[in-house]
């Protein structure tokens, strides 16, 4: 019987049994440990569905998914609508009050560097490694962006350990502050920032937009699109668009971009050595990333009077704002008064362009 | 042919020029659009 010659019973196959583990304990993660659940969650459906036999989901040209991804992902439309969404809840207030305050984000690109030098060492392509150190920034949709472009057989891999690590900030990070830092260091008080007028946040989104672009003209897409959604937000004649912007479309596509990242994820592309080799890589880079913040810091003081407190560099990583509020939270255990959440969103939001910036500089030089 | 060194040393330092570039922009804006921070603000007279 024709029907029973299609069951896809019969056509499971023990690599699609393990997929669907993998995606069942993502679903799993995001729903009771709510880690990065907006992503988690439908990567991990995607992961399972993709590996259901015979449903040509993933079939180029035809597939649901497939769809999804190609036009989405591959077009380069889903991310930097991501960055849109982003841009419209951004308050680069933090970050303009202490400008010095954004090299700290430029130094937890470090681990971005030196992670793509290891990963080219251990035999990964240049392509594969910069998609690899790019998981040391933090940065989910920065990280697919690069992935999808030079190495879209890691994107699945790349992109469920940038938010796995993202998810576990909390945990990765203070031990790495704790050993880099005094108790002393810790207790810092940061002199209170200037208030920042309405003038300078409606023209920075502009001008930033114009200076990183004609720099770095590869990173246009992720920037363009992050300025304009937070010249939205500080034009405030636009409410509606960043209302869409920050809820309506940012929501649609987290959908399309966590369902098609796992699709991607199918058995002979997920299951070899090597990726479990890029989860180790991308955790050494983002524990790079958070010691070249912190270490950066430290030498700023050496320079100056008005000290820095070294946890605030450890947010440099990206991973808005959770970064944020972990230096604020070790912070809080030297000394409960010290309120380091918004010197910390400076170094976050300064990482996040400092990440765009590493990608549009690989992209330059690889594609 | 690029080299991993070749990327290395550009990102690094692109990522700094980036980021130094930003970094006078704002001190450009705080200087034309920015109102004095409180400690520079000039004191009051005296009274007496």
């Amino acid at each position: 019987m024709a029907f029973l010659d299609q069951l896809g019973v019969l056509a499971v196959t023990p690599g699609m049994v393990v997929m669907w583990a993998i995606g069942l304990t993502l679903i799993h993660l995001a729903i009771q440990r709510q880690y990065e659940p907006l992503l988690l969650l439908p990567i991990g459906f995607g992961i399972l569905v993709a590996n259901l036999p015979l449903t040509g989901l993933m079939t180029p040209g035809e597939g649901l998914l497939w769809r999804f991804y190609h036009y989405g992902i591959e077009w380069e439309v889903i991310p930097p609508l991501i960055f849109l969404g982003l841009g419209a809840h951004t308050d680069f207030g933090p970050l303009l009050s202490q400008p010095r305050l954004i090299f700290l984000g430029a130094a937890a690109q470090g681990g971005v560097y030196v992670t793509f030098f290891a990963a080219h060492a251990f035999g990964f392509t240049l392509e594969e490694a910069a998609a690899i150190g790019i998981i040391g920034g933090a940065d989910g949709p920065t990280t697919i962006f690069l992935a999808s472009q030079l190495a879209p057989e890691l994107l699945g891999a790349c992109a469920v350990a940038a938010y796995s690590y993202m998810a576990l900030v909390p945990i990765i990070q203070p031990p790495i502050m704790r050993l880099l830092t005094t108790e002393g260091e810790r207790k810092i008080r940061m002199r209170k920032a200037r208030k920042v007028t309405a003038r300078e946040k409606l023209v920075f989104p502009i001008a930033a937009a114009m200076g990183i672009v004609l720099l770095v003209p590869a990173s246009a897409p992720l920037i363009a699109m992050f300025m304009l959604g937070n010249l939205f937000r500080e034009s405030k004649v636009v409410e509606r668009l960043t209302d869409t912007a920050q809820n309506a479309l940012m929501n649609i596509v987290t959908i399309l971009l966590g369902v098609s990242v796992g699709a991607t994820m199918d058995a002979p592309t997920f299951l070899r050595a090597d990726v479990l080799f890029i989860f180790a890589l991308g955790l050494a880079a983002f524990a790079l990333g958070t010691a070249s913040g912190v270490l950066l810091a430290k030498a700023m003081n050496l320079f100056t009077s008005d000290k820095i407190n070294p946890l605030v560099g450890a947010a440099g990583v990206s991973a808005v704002p959770m970064a944020a509020r972990v230096a604020h939270k070790v912070g809080a255990e030297a000394d409960r008064k010290n309120y380091l959440l918004m010197f910390a969103m400076g170094p976050n939001l300064a990482g996040v362009i400092g990440t765009v910036i590493a990608a549009g500089i690989f992209l330059t030089m690889l594609r | 042919m690029t080299t991993a060194t070749d990327i290395f040393v550009n990102g690094v330092v692109g990522v700094f020029t980036g980021i130094a570039v930003l970094y006078v922009l704002m001190r450009v804006l705080a200087a034309v659009l920015g109102r004095p921070a409180p400690e520079s603000a000039p004191a009051d007279p005296a009274s007496d």
